[in-house]
C-alpha cells in the first residue's frame, strides 16, 4: 500500500517536473498540457480508495512550492479533481481514445471551475482562467490530446500503481 | 452493502479532510504567514528540475551540434579575419580607455558599477499555465535573497526580467515583469515622466503603464525607451524595461495609459543576472 502510494506520488511528481522543464518545447502560445493532473485522474479513477486524493494533495503541495500560486491552491485543486474522478471510479468503461480525451476535457474544465470559485473568495491572490481567453481552451484541447497517450503509457504500469486485484 | 457504504463514507470524509487542510493552507498562505513549506518544496523539486533540464539540454545539444559543426567551420574562417582586425582595434581601445579614465577622473565620475550581479540559468518555468514564474539555478547559498531584481542581456541591451519572489538553497523563483502580479516604477527616458508598469499575465501581451500625467501626451513618441525609475527601491534606477508601442487617452482618467513591449524577448532568454543591490531597503521589502 505505502509502496504503491509512493510510486504513484513519484510518478505524478516526475510529470510535474517534466511539465516545468521539457514541455516548454512543445508549448502552444505558452500553454502546456497538465500531465500531472491527467495522471492523477487516471490513478483516482482506477483506485477505489483514497489514493488519488492523497497523492493529489501531496503533489499539489509540491507544485505550490515551484509555482507562484499560493500554498494550498494546487493541493486543493488536485484533491478536488481527484475526488470527483474517484466518485466516478468503476462507473465507466475506459476505451483507448474517446473516454481518456473526455476525462482530459472534464478535468481541465473542473480545474477552471474550482479556480473561478476560489478566485472569488481570494481576489487578487488566486488567478482564474478567462473563459473567453485562449489559454483555457488551448489547455482543454491539449489535455484532450495528451490524455489518451498518457493513459496508454500508464497502462503497463498498473501493477506498480494500483492494488493487486485491479490490474490484470 | 453496509460495508460498501461505510467505505464510501470513509473516502468522502478523508477527501473532505484533505480539502479542508488545503483550504486552511490557502487561507494562511494568501495572508503571507507561511513560506517555509514552499521553500522546502522548491528545494526538493528544483533538484529534479535541474536534472531534467540537464538531460534535455544534453539531447538537444547533441542534435544541434551536428548542424553547429558546419556552421562553426565557416565562422572559424570568418573569425580568423576578425582577430586580425581586432588586434588593430585593441591598440586603439587601450589608448582610448586611458584617455577616458583620465577624463572621468577630472569630471569626478565614479568608476564602479552601481550594482554587482550573479549569473544564473533558467532551469524551469511554472508548471501551471495561469502563472508565469521562472526557476533559476542560484539560491541562498549563492547570496540570492527575496526581492532582488533580475536582468538579462539581449542584442547588446540590458533589460529588466523581474524579481526574485522565493529562494531555496540552490534555486530561486522569479516573477517576470509581464506577470499579472508584477508592478514596476518606470520612467520615460526621453521625457522623464514617471509611471507604474503592470503586467498582463502573458509574455505575448503588452505591459501597461499607468499614472503618466496627461500633459506628457505631446512629448511621448512611439518607440520611446522606458527605464526603471528606482523609486520603488526594488529595482535599481536606469534599467531598460521596454519601448512604448501605444498611447491611450481616456476622458474619464486623469492620466495617460501606455502600452509597451519589453526589451527582453522572454521566449529566448536562457541566462539572466540577479542584481545584488547593497541598499538595505531591498532586504525587507515584501
Amino acid at each position: 500500500m505505502i509502496r504503491r502510494l509512493l510510486m504513484s506520488f513519484g510518478l505524478v511528481s516526475i510529470l510535474l517536473v517534466v511539465q516545468s522543464t521539457w514541455l516548454e518545447a512543445i508549448a502552444i502560445h505558452a500553454v502546456i498540457p497538465d500531465l500531472s493532473l491527467l495522471a492523477l485522474v487516471y490513478l483516482s479513477f482506477k483506485s477505489p480508495g483514497m489514493e488519488g486524493q492523497t497523492i493529489g494533495f501531496a503533489a499539489g503541495l509540491l507544485q505550490d512550492g515551484i509555482s507562484a500560486a499560493p500554498l494550498g491552491l494546487n493541493a486543493f485543486i488536485k484533491t478536488a479533481v481527484a475526488w470527483v474522478a474517484n466518485l466516478l471510479s468503476g462507473k465507466f468503461y475506459i476505451d483507448k481514445v474517446l473516454m481518456p480525451a473526455l476525462f482530459g476535457i472534464v478535468a481541465t474544465l473542473l480545474k477552471a471551475l474550482y479556480l473561478i470559485v476560489l478566485s472569488f473568495f481570494f481576489p487578487g491572490k488566486v488567478l482564474a482562467y478567462d473563459l473567453l481567453g485562449s489559454v483555457l481552451w488551448i489547455e482543454v484541447a491539449y489535455n484532450a490530446l495528451a490524455a489518451p497517450i498518457l493513459f496508454l503509457l500508464l497502462g503497463p504500469l498498473d501493477r506498480f500503481l494500483l492494488p493487486r486485484n485491479l490490474h490484470g | 452493502m453496509a460495508f460498501r457504504d461505510k467505505a464510501s463514507a470513509r473516502t468522502t470524509l478523508g477527501s473532505a479532510l484533505l480539502l479542508m487542510v488545503a483550504l486552511i493552507m490557502l487561507v494562511v498562505s494568501t495572508r503571507s504567514l507561511v513560506g517555509f513549506p514552499e521553500r522546502v518544496g522548491l528545494t526538493v523539486l528544483s533538484f529534479f528540475q535541474r536534472g531534467f533540464d540537464t538531460v534535455g539540454e544534453f539531447f538537444s545539444e547533441t542534435a544541434n551540434s551536428i548542424v553547429e559543426l558546419r556552421r562553426l567551420e565557416e565562422s572559424h574562417d570568418e573569425l580568423l579575419k576578425r582577430v586580425e582586425d581586432l588586434g588593430n582595434l585593441e591598440r586603439n581601445y587601450t589608448e582610448l580607455k586611458l584617455e577616458n579614465d583620465r577624463l572621468k577622473e577630472q569630471l569626478g565620475f565614479q568608476r564602479e558599477a552601481p550594482y554587482h550581479s550573479i549569473a544564473a540559468k533558467i532551469i524551469a518555468r511554472d508548471p501551471e499555465n495561469l502563472y508565469s514564474t521562472l526557476v533559476l539555478n542560484k539560491g541562498s547559498m549563492d547570496g540570492v535573497t527575496k526581492n532582488q531584481a533580475v536582468i538579462a542581456f539581449q542584442a547588446g541591451m540590458e533589460g529588466l526580467v523581474g524579481r526574485v519572489i522565493e529562494v531555496g538553497r540552490s534555486s530561486c523563483v522569479v516573477s517576470p515583469i509581464y506577470d499579472s502580479s508584477a508592478y514596476v516604477a518606470v520612467r520615460l527616458e526621453r521625457s522623464r515622466y514617471d509611471g507604474l508598469a503592470s503586467g498582463s499575465g502573458t509574455a505575448d501581451d503588452p505591459i501597461i503603464i499607468r499614472y503618466i500625467k496627461k500633459r506628457a501626451k505631446d512629448e511621448i513618441q512611439f518607440g520611446d525607451l522606458v527605464v526603471t525609475s528606482g523609486m520603488q527601491s526594488l529595482y535599481p534606477a536606469g534599467i531598460s524595461v521596454g519601448r512604448v508601442t501605444k498611447l491611450r487617452v481616456f476622458d474619464y482618467l486623469t492620466s495617460l495609459e501606455l502600452e509597451m513591449d519589453p526589451v527582453i524577448d522572454f521566449g529566448r532568454i536562457e541566462y539572466v543576472f540577479i542584481v545584488r543591490t547593497e541598499s538595505p531597503a531591498t532586504a525587507g521589502v515584501e
